[in-house]
């Protein structure tokens, strides 16, 4: 379900079209179809996780993530090739969303941006980890939703970490 | 009690495992070295200080109000609470959070609550410089600000410390024309489940990389075959070279563990005229060139710090435990080069610095297995390969383990047990 601003004025079928982009789009990455999972993002799509909290510049400072869809299929790429030594025992991930929140509509140019947090549980050669956060869709609607911005605020972006290889 | 734990060409597996060699190792090499702090450009007003761990001692750099850089024990000298909580900021005095002792930035104390209640002459007073936060000596080349915490008279300065291994430093310093350099763009922080010398010794690695990111190289040269492959891509891939590429790249080993390596990654130049002939005025055209094209790559400042000139990248080592290390990494904006090298830089940190690297995370993975492999067992560790004909000491390629027995050198030098 997402929860409406009392501003917005969308359809109740664009309403769902957008709740279940999102459910996939969880879903697929929890179940590691990452193929299945990028066809949901726009050619000129950005998957982009900030180094510190409220980020916005992303040319002149590093970011903990930062892809367009060349260098998110790279990663699938990477995360899937039979030498990914790192990733021998496999991974698994849960990711766990709370409400989205619609928080602006572009009507004109049929944006919108939706937020909601998220909690990730990822075992990995034999240890858990633990991730939250926020999770910012930017979506565009022409037939049907994509995904354009996929942003991840991390509580501790700006902590040290160990290798982060999946999406969050 | 470590005699015996390293040889000439092959060390016992205990020196990265042991909690024993880990304790020793920080009072006999971090404590008596020059350990990397940071670049005065990230403290530049009076009172901007940021937070360091060196030798396992929480420190303040602190810009103190006669312009110089102080490094004070993070510490109060009343009941020993740490300071500074925040990992940077400006403050004009440094005052406990515990019972408000407050300290003037060059660590001298200034305030005590509640005075009358201290009496006696060896009692807490102010301006007593055996209650001031101890400040250990800093010194800088070229804004590259590094501390020692163990004065000894014997010990070298800062410039002799580092040698010929300093001409990295000059390097970055020489892309700017007006020879200046500040930290932008944040900071990328990483943990290894490794010992630290395990991270130092893969930084000339040649044999490694075809074998260990063969994943990563794999998924660049498959996003390469779509047209045009993006910098990133190129970056990533450029580590899928035949291993007798590997074995063109020269690497020198400096006294003291310091070395670097040179032919990695060359760009081509690209630079703008106006920048070229400034770089000209500046240094001369032929240290201008060696700044362009003279690619030092990983230059090691052992055991704290290494470089990566061409991408302006200054990385900081600390130890955390036997098993686990901490790498941090700035990247330098040279002013007065084009923005365009600084915007590729901060590509270049995030492809092979941030944590979400393609590439870190099988090095990270290699460095773990060797530690796991390690644990509770006494067998030596190979360092035996070398180039044909090579002498100890002598300039190699990327291909022998020259750099890494010259880091034991100096590993046997410091824990005070070379034969």
């Amino acid at each position: 379900m997402i929860v409406l601003d009392r501003k917005a004025r969308v359809s109740a079928a664009q309403l769902e079209a957008a709740e279940q982009l999102l459910y996939r789009e969880c879903e697929l990455l929890n179940t590691a179809r990452y193929d299945d999972w990028l066809a949901l993002f726009s050619l000129d799509c950005r998957y982009f996780a900030p180094l510190i909290p409220g980020q916005e510049d992303v040319e002149s400072h590093s970011s903990l993530f930062l892809e367009n869809r060349e260098l998110m299929r790279m990663r699938i790429r990477r995360v899937t090739h039979e030498a990914a030594h790192s990733l021998a025992g496999g991974v698994r991930a849960s990711r766990t969303v709370g409400p989205a929140a619609l928080r602006a509509v572009d009507s004109q140019r049929g944006d919108w941006t939706v937020e909601r947090r998220f909690h990730m549980t990822e075992r990995q050669g034999g240890r858990m980890r633990h991730f939250a956060g926020l999770f910012t869709y930017r979506l565009r609607f022409r037939e049907r939703f994509m995904i354009r911005e996929k942003r991840v605020d991390l509580i501790d972006c700006d902590a040290p970490h160990e290798p982060l290889e999946i999406f969050l | 009690m470590f005699a015996g734990l390293a040889h000439e060409r092959s060390v016992d597996g205990r020196v990265y495992t042991s909690p024993e060699v880990f304790s020793a190792e920080r009072e006999r090499i971090f404590a008596r070295c020059w350990s990397y702090l940071g670049h005065l450009s990230e403290i530049p007003a009076a009172g901007d200080f940021q937070r360091a761990t060196v030798a396992g001692r929480p420190l303040i750099f602190i810009r103190h109000n006669d312009g110089q850089p102080r490094a004070l024990l993070n510490r109060c000298a009343h009941r020993g609470a740490e300071i500074a909580g925040q990992t940077c900021g400006n403050a004009q005095r440094l005052r406990c959070p515990y019972h408000g002792w407050t300290y003037a930035t060059d660590g001298a104390l200034t305030q005590i609550p509640r005075p009358a209640g201290y009496s006696g002459a060896d009692s807490p007073k102010t301006g007593d410089p055996s209650w001031a936060l101890p400040s250990y000596p800093v010194e800088s080349y070229r804004d590259f600000a590094f501390v020692r915490l163990q004065c000894d008279r014997s010990a070298a300065p800062l410039e002799e410390f580092l040698g010929e291994a300093r001409e990295a430093l000059d390097l970055m310093v020489e892309r700017s024309p007006a020879g200046k350099l500040s930290v932008a763009g944040g900071r990328l922080a990483i943990v290894l489940r490794c010992n630290w010398k395990v991270y130092l010794e893969n930084l000339h690695d040649g044999m490694h990389p075809p074998q260990v990111h063969a994943s990563s190289i794999g998924a660049a040269r498959n996003a390469s075959r779509n047209g045009k492959p993006p910098l990133e891509a190129s970056w990533v891939a450029s580590n899928g070279q035949p291993l007798s590429a590997f074995g063109q790249l020269a690497v020198r080993c400096h006294p003291g563990g310091h070395s670097d390596m040179s032919g990695f990654r060359n760009e081509a130049g690209g630079e703008d005229s106006g920048y070229r002939a400034a770089l000209d005025a500046a240094w001369g055209a032929r240290r201008a060139e060696q700044a362009l094209t003279r690619n030092l790559h990983n230059a090691c400042f052992y055991p704290t710090a290494s470089a990566h000139p061409q991408y302006m990248q200054m990385r900081r080592l600390t130890p955390l435990a036997a098993d686990r290390t901490l790498v941090e990494s700035w990247t330098l904006r040279a002013h007065g080069a084009p923005e365009s090298h600084f915007l590729r830089n901060i590509r270049y940190a995030n492809t092979i610095h941030s944590p979400s690297s393609l590439v870190k995370p099988d090095d990270a993975e290699a460095y773990r297995r060797v530690q796991q492999g390690l644990a509770g067992v006494s067998g030596h560790v190979s360092q035996h390969r070398a180039d044909p004909g090579e002498a100890p000491g002598s300039a190699g390629t990327a291909l022998s383990e020259e750099y890494v027995r010259a880091q034991y050198r100096a590993w046997r030098d410091y824990m005070g047990t070379r034969r």
